[in-house]
């Protein structure tokens, strides 16, 4: 009996020793990042029969074992992988937005708005040197602008290459150190104790991998741990698989674990986050930056295009955009004009070209029909080459010539013609300020017959192509001849002496736009952009060496900034190549979409925080608890979780509710 | 009631809203620190006093309701009655709710941030706890929840 009792006391003594070396080794790693507390686990003795009774033995300390959640743990290497790709999105995304400075002085939008502003000014005085100087140079700075934050676009995307690479490499590394640290923790766990130390030194890399990347985590019978990503091996058990990353051939970055032909995608910590940047946030805002350059050098290439410069029409213009030799047979003829290769698109329409005698000022327009499906490029040169005092020809390296024979000019105004003609015996002159929005046939035709000035109530009535009356011009007694009579549309006429009658008739075709099929913005010829995107806009470097080559009137008169006009309307334009928005709107939204992406990443990494701050407390908290105490404590918890949670419905219904009245 | 009584009630009204929801606010916040500190009573109690509040912002509900209706009938306003269409109609005299719908609107977007932040954190900490008492009250032996270094009974 008294062996036994003896045997009590050693037992509880020895027990007593290993807990206080336990606390004093918890002491000693208190502020080691990772560190487990470790706890005595005292478990009764077995029971010795002794004289029919049982009697206990006292308490031993089974074993020590590090106090962990298995279930906390894992739930905080997933929102560490969450707040890792939060994190990591924000700070790249706020990076686009350094670059991007908007709103503020030399953003993207002030120099649009810059470049605007300056053609409203020389609007208001076409022929000013100084202010079509300012239109150019601010043209230039936009331009400049766009190309500075390609560049910027693109280096960006290298920074994010480079910052996941080096990610990808510390992935590496950690897996490698699991790998190591399992041999470890088997080896010395064989004989049935805890490595504790070198478990928490494995959870550290763990926590640390899963910053990096999401990974789920199982701990095998030999107290080794298998490591995965999107359910392929990283670890198992005592050998690591290194994930390689490559560029394909669109330039996409590919993440594979090695020896695997599945192409990995990470959807936790920065690695996802990097790998987002790369692949689909910088390829959305080049992408978006690319849709705006191409738009305006569209847009305001089509109505310069059609514009006369201060030096008058052209004796010789080379297009911008080269053709395409799709087929590769050496000739250019046989392509198709809207397939050619061209950067823009070209529709079905007409190409109005006028040429000038510039001895005279007679001009000859004609009209080049075009059909965007049908029409081939040696139809349109020939077309051109018409025109006796045309030579249209294509080079070898594929841009086209025009030029105009010696004392001819020419360009692409929107004139109406013909703007002389005879009514029966009388002159008829068209003084063109057309501003219809399409083209219109005209027909002039005498109700009566009589002598224009002369003869009272003599009316000559003007009909459209549908035979609907559209004006009707007094011409009789008290008509001064020569003077002009509002047509409408900007479209006058004039009437000489003579006589006229109701079979008599004159054609007039009022031309709204010079290029409905947009034929010359597509190839490049009398453009005010040269480029097809951001990373190539420009300011053409004709009209930059010699500025009066800016075409800003839209007939030729002196004074005239019809084309200026048309510029400046792209400014509040609804363009469809920016879904619907104006020029400077799409730049805001570009930046607003960022800030906003920024301020979501924010708030959900704040409150991921907040999760994972609240899941290492209770980690925490977990040391010595009593089993059927935390059980209890825990269907409280989740009684009043779910109670928590039902509220929470019913204040964002009444918030909605709230909102709607408001 | 005269229009500018009606206005004056709905004004009131809106106040009082405004400062329901910063009691509603505070006590979003109580139930998230309740959580962090694992204070189950505190949490308990929080959200038995938001039910309260709750209960409160209906009752105010339906009395701005008849507020609003009777405004709209004096303006002559049509179809869904808004705050923002009162104020728009009155004109000048609207001043003061077109700035309480402003700090209302305000104050409801902090609610429903709170409302977001704190729905992830109880969804997180809820779904934990259902995994573990789902591996504590598990029939199968092998889902036992105490594997090596898991919940640790001190006292056995």
């Amino acid at each position: 009996m008294s062996g036994i009792a003896l045997n009590l006391g050693i037992e509880g003594l020895l027990a007593a020793q290993t807990a206080l070396d336990t606390i004093g080794h918890n002491v000693a790693n208190a502020n080691t990042p990772g560190y487990s507390r470790q706890n005595v686990l005292l478990s009764a003795g077995p029971t010795q029969r002794f004289g029919g009774r049982l009697v206990g033995t006292g308490v031993r300390a089974d074993s020590i074992v590090s106090v962990r959640d298995l279930l906390v743990d894992r739930r905080i290497l997933t929102q560490r992988a969450l707040i890792g790709r939060l994190e990591a999105k924000s700070s790249s995304l706020s990076d686009i937005e350094a670059l991007l400075g908007e709103p503020g002085d030399g953003s993207l939008s002030s120099q649009i708005s810059g470049f605007f502003t300056s053609i409203s000014r020389l609007s208001a005085n076409p022929g000013d040197n100084v202010l079509r100087q300012d239109a150019i140079r601010a043209g230039v700075d936009a331009t400049d602008r766009f190309r500075s934050l390609q560049t910027g676009f693109e280096k960006l995307r290298k920074d994010a290459d480079k910052r996941l690479s080096v990610q990808v490499k510390q992935v590496n590394t950690l897996t490698n150190d699991v790998a190591t640290l399992n041999r470890a923790i088997a080896a010395a766990e064989l004989d049935g104790s805890q490595a504790n130390d070198l478990r928490d030194s494995r959870d550290e890399t763990l926590r640390s991998l899963s910053n990096l990347i999401d990974v789920s985590v199982v701990e095998r019978q030999d107290g080794t741990v298998a490591v995965s990503t999107r359910g392929q091996i990283l670890v198992s058990s005592t050998r690591s698989f290194d994930i390689e990353s490559s560029v394909s051939s669109q330039g996409e970055a590919i993440l594979r674990v090695r020896g695997s032909d599945q192409t990995l995608r990470p959807t936790g910590g920065s690695v996802a986050a990097f790998l987002e940047q790369v692949n689909e946030v910088l390829p959305k805002q080049l992408g978006r930056l690319d849709d705006l350059a191409k738009s305006l050098i569209h847009e305001v290439n089509k109505a310069h295009s059609t514009g006369i410069p201060a030096t008058g029409p052209f004796r010789s213009l080379e297009s911008t955009n080269q053709l395409t030799d799709v087929n590769g047979d050496g000739d250019y003829r046989d392509e198709k004009l809207a397939s050619a290769g061209l950067p823009f698109p070209i529709q079905d329409g007409a190409l109005s070209v006028n040429v000038t005698d510039r001895v005279t000022g007679e001009i000859q327009t004609i009209q080049i029909p075009i059909d965007a499906e049908e029409t081939t490029v040696g139809q349109f040169i020939d077309a051109l080459n018409a025109s006796p005092q045309l030579t249209a020809v294509i080079e070898g390296d594929g841009f086209l010539s025009l030029r105009a024979a010696e004392g001819y000019g020419f360009d692409f105004a929107a004139r109406s013609f013909p703007t002389t003609g005879t009514l029966g015996g009388a002159q008829i002159g068209i003084t063109d300020q057309y501003r219809g929005d399409t083209a219109a046939d005209l027909t002039f035709r005498p109700r009566s017959a009589g002598e224009v000035g002369e003869t009272a109530n003599l009316l000559v009535d003007v009909f459209n192509a549908n035979g609907d009356r559209v004006s009707t011009l007094d011409v009789g007694a008290g008509y001064v001849p020569g003077s002009e009579l509002d047509l409408g549309n900007g479209l006058k006429a004039s009437f000489g002496l003579g006589a006229i009658s109701n079979t008599d008739s004159f054609q007039l075709h009022a031309v709204a736009d010079g290029d409905t099929a947009d034929v010359l913005a597509a190839l490049g010829l009398n453009s005010l952009f040269e480029g097809t995107g951001a990373a190539d806009i420009a300011v053409s470097a004709r009209i930059r060496n010699d500025p009066r080559l800016f075409a800003a009137s839209a007939n030729g008169a002196d004074g005239d900034g019809g084309a200026l006009s048309s510029i400046l309307a792209i400014s509040e334009a609804s363009l469809d190549g920016l879904g619907g928005a104006s020029p400077v709107q799409y730049v805001s939204s570009i930046a607003a979409d960022i800030g906003f992406d920024i301020s979501s990443s924010n708030l959900a990494a704040d409150t991921e925080k907040a999760l994972h701050d609240g899941l290492v407390a209770q980690r925490d908290a977990r040391s010595g608890v009593n089993v059927d105490e935390e059980l209890v404590n825990m269907l409280r918890f989740q009684q009043a979780y779910q109670a928590s949670a039902q509220f929470i419905q019913v204040v964002n219904s009444l918030n909605d509710e709230l909102l709607r009245l408001l | 009631m005269s229009v500018q009584n009606l206005v004056n009630a709905l004004d009131s009204s809106l106040q009082a809203e405004i400062g329901g929801k910063d009691i509603q606010i505070g006590l979003l916040d109580v139930q998230e620190r309740a959580i962090a500190a694992r204070d189950v009573d505190q949490l308990a109690a929080a959200t038995l006093d938001l039910q309260k509040e709750m209960q409160r912002e209906i009752d105010r509900a339906a009395k701005r309701a008849g507020i609003l209706a009777d405004l709209a009938r004096a303006l002559g306003i049509e179809g869904h009655v808004r705050v923002g269409t009162i104020a728009s109609a009155l004109g000048p005299r609207g001043e003061s709710l077109a700035i309480r719908r402003v700090e209302l609107r305000a104050k409801c977007a902090e609610s429903m941030r709170k409302t977001r932040r704190l729905a992830t954190i109880v969804r997180g900490h809820s779904s934990l706890v259902e995994e573990a008492l789902g591996r504590f009250l598990s029939p199968d032996p092998s889902g036992a929840p105490l594997g090596r270094g898991s919940l640790v009974d001190a006292e056995a």
